[in-house]
């Protein structure tokens, strides 16, 4: 059905930690949950960390164009895009979801 | 450096390797819970964490509990603090020399045995506070690092873990001080905010996380409502101060991470 496809999916830069700094992830957005994976190739395999985001904050970021921070809490997710564009579309996509999750799961479509 | 003028006794070297210690495994299976129940928000839980104390980023919960008509409220407290690190806040809080700097209850405290160098276990006889009689406590303390199952790029924790032991050569009940029992886990995340285009990662850039969860039952007997009242005074207190301390050791060294 529509509710187990992805919204959206794609390779974008997250931030890690000190050491590894902005790294490669593959991103997945999909029943009002984005997960990510090391690589596409891995998808397979567990996520290595998921947010819900039903009480998420999506921040574009006010300097850098193609840079957006997801945030539930003090967790906070920075993430960059290759192009303003996808940019745009992550972010209404994210939007989106946000939205649709205050009205029931989404499943009775 | 040591506030009080006391001199820091020498720390013992280890009496034999951490596998073959008895408490190890009474350590590991503490650490693993306490950093379970440290993980979990004052929301999820459903045991109905009270808020007691609030100042800045800093919240402090409790819950009313009694045992044998002795209060014992667990605590757990969230703050946010900027410039420091996970490993920085641990490393001030497990250290011995450090203690006297910060911990501005005691009259004496040592090292009585060194389980590894991951694992002290401590004495520590505290000020008298009129009319109430002395309290002292032995307890084991453990900092670990461990990496963040619940989101693998994301920040790893430190933790402290103190648990009150027995020790043949500190006996409780020697009449003259009262045997204070304890359950403390310090847990720490770093944060780091991604500098711009690359430059490198300044204290500005920082900000660490801490829960810090304790049971304490301080023995003996007291009112209620006056133990309640010093804590409620207390650990706001105590927590303000310490990552205070943490900032003014820190600022001027490399960031430890």
């Amino acid at each position: 059905s529509d509710f187990d496809r992805p919204q959206l999916q794609g390779t974008l830069h997250k931030w890690t930690n000190y050491i590894h700094g902005w790294q490669d992830r593959y991103i997945v957005l999909k029943n009002g949950t984005l997960s990510y994976y090391k690589s596409e190739h891995e998808s397979g395999y567990g996520c290595r960390g998921a947010i819900s985001l039903a009480k998420a904050t999506i921040k574009p970021h006010e300097f850098d164009e193609c840079r957006f921070d997801v945030s539930v809490n003090d967790c906070v997710w920075y993430l960059r895009a290759d192009s303003v564009e996808s940019r745009q579309q992550w972010i209404d996509a994210l939007e989106l979801c946000k939205g649709e999750s205050g009205y029931g799961t989404g499943s009775e479509n | 450096r040591i506030l009080s003028g006391m001199a820091v006794p020498v720390t013992p070297p280890p009496t034999s390797p951490m596998v073959q210690h008895h408490l190890t495994a009474e350590v590991d299976a503490v650490v693993k819970q306490q950093v379970a129940m440290a993980r979990l928000g004052v929301g999820e839980c459903g045991t109905g964490w009270q808020l007691f104390a609030e100042d800045g980023e800093m919240r402090m919960y409790r819950r009313e509990q009694e045992v044998d008509g002795m209060v014992v409220d667990p605590l757990k407290a969230v703050h946010t603090v900027k410039g420091i690190t996970g490993h920085e806040v641990c490393h001030y809080f497990f250290s011995p020399q450090y203690r006297y700097d910060w911990e501005t209850t005691l009259e004496h405290m040592n090292v009585v045995e060194t389980i590894s160098e991951d694992t002290l276990v401590f004495y520590q006889l505290h000020k008298r506070i009129w009319p109430a009689s002395q309290r002292d406590v032995v307890f084991w303390s453990h900092i670990r690092h461990l990496p963040n199952d619940q989101d693998r790029d994301g920040p790893h924790i430190w933790t402290v873990v103190n648990q009150s032991t027995e020790h043949p050569e500190y006996p409780g009940c020697s009449g003259k001080t009262v045997r204070i029992y304890l359950t403390v886990c310090l847990l720490c995340q770093t944060i780091v905010n991604p500098p711009k285009d690359g430059a490198p990662i300044s204290r500005n850039d920082i900000s660490c996380k801490i829960t810090y969860c304790s049971v304490v039952n301080p023995g003996g007997w007291a009112p209620a409502s006056v133990l309640r009242a010093v804590y409620k005074r207390e650990y706001p207190k105590f927590l303000k101060r310490f990552t205070a301390y943490v900032i003014n050791q820190s600022k001027n060294k490399p960031i430890m991470f």
